[in-house]
């Protein structure tokens, strides 16, 4: 299968990044959608330190209370004295303990366009090709064909949930927009999961 | 609730994400071997686009005014770091990938999705009782 060269590649990753934040209001990140996800139904309240409403996201679910606790009066009066913008919002983020009820269902459905995106780019390239393990020549040479070849997805997938969590962050939010906003600690965790990913490749490569 | 405008925009951002990692190849086990284990640097070269191209679009919006993440070293910086490497190259995937996969049809994701939702749980357990590490998250 033929996949974009590096040049168009990185342009259009860099692309869709940008366009999220105008599509979602708001950088991608997929780790913390799954922590969001897993602290609701561990009955969870959400608290200051992990507030993940964008300033936006945050002025609309202060209306809706507003809205509900006062009434419609309440928001022409607002609308009169002119509502707050989006960086004041900010501020307000700072010292408002509300939970926001639409933050899971709001990372649920961003899961569900990533699953559907991949159904899309498979059919685009008429690659839907169903398989119970994963595609790869070199992946079934390394883990065989049958159930064998689904321990490296549990284990692996088990050390990606913790470390992704606990790191705070995964190959988007740190990779990506953190990388790219220059930001330390995420050039430390990058520079981490590529060099024990290199080692790990390499070491499979001698061992299996 | 969510208004049906946002919750649109959200749905398509995510499609869009998807597409881009897909057909860069990001969703290929193979490829993502090849990128660490250096027979191939597409991916590599890829991912060093992306950032070079994001650098400089958030350099521009941060002299607009435009506020960014800020990510500072903390406890878990490189331990986390650590752990999701060796993820990453065992199964191919991280968090966003494994979703995609999905929908390309590859059900072995499936087991790589449940790994991780095992793992971020058992984690977010782990840090409540013992560790009391801060709470960071990519959410900002």
């Amino acid at each position: 299968m033929e996949y974009l060269n590096f040049v168009v590649g990185g342009a259009a990753l860099a692309a869709v990044v940008l366009s999220h934040w105008f599509l979602a209001g708001r950088l991608p990140a997929m780790s913390g959608r799954y922590s969001t996800l897993i602290d609701r139904l561990r009955g969870k309240k959400r608290t200051d330190d992990d507030f993940d409403l964008s300033p936006e996201e945050l002025l609309e679910a202060m209306k809706e209370l507003t809205m509900e606790e006062f009434g419609q009066d309440a928001m022409d009066a607002m609308d009169a004295e002119g509502a707050p913008d989006a960086s004041s919002g900010g501020a307000v983020a700072a010292t408002a303990t509300l939970t926001a009820p639409e933050a899971p269902s709001l990372g649920l459905i961003y899961m569900g366009g990533m699953v559907a995106g991949g159904f899309l780019s498979a059919l685009m390239v008429g690659a839907v090709t169903p398989t119970m393990t994963l595609n790869g020549v070199r992946f079934h040479e390394l883990f065989g064909s049958g159930m064998t070849s689904v321990i490296p997805l549990v284990v692996g997938g088990f050390f990606v949930g913790i470390g992704t969590r606990m790191a705070g962050g995964c190959t988007t939010g740190h990779g990506l927009c953190g990388m790219g906003a220059l930001q330390l600690g995420s050039l430390v965790t990058t520079m981490s999961f590529f060099g024990v990913g290199i080692a790990t490749a390499l070491l499979l490569g001698v061992v299996l | 609730m969510i208004g049906p405008m946002r919750a649109l925009g959200v749905f398509a951002a995510g499609i869009l994400f998807a597409m881009a990692l897909s057909r860069t190849g990001f969703t290929s086990w193979d490829e993502v071997h090849g990128m660490f284990s250096f027979s191939d640097l597409r991916l590599t070269l890829t991912f060093g686009v992306s950032v070079t191209i994001l650098a400089i679009a958030f350099f521009i919006a941060k002299k607009k005014g435009a506020r960014l993440p800020t990510r500072e070293i903390h406890k878990g910086s490189i331990l986390g770091g650590v752990l999701f490497g060796l993820g990453w190259a065992l199964s191919g995937a991280c968090p966003s990938i494994a979703l995609v996969q999905l929908g390309e049809a590859q059900f072995g994701a499936l087991w790589t999705f449940a790994g991780i939702f095992a793992g971020n749980w058992a984690y977010s357990v782990a840090q409540d009782r013992w560790l009391k590490w801060p709470r960071v998250s990519c959410d900002d």
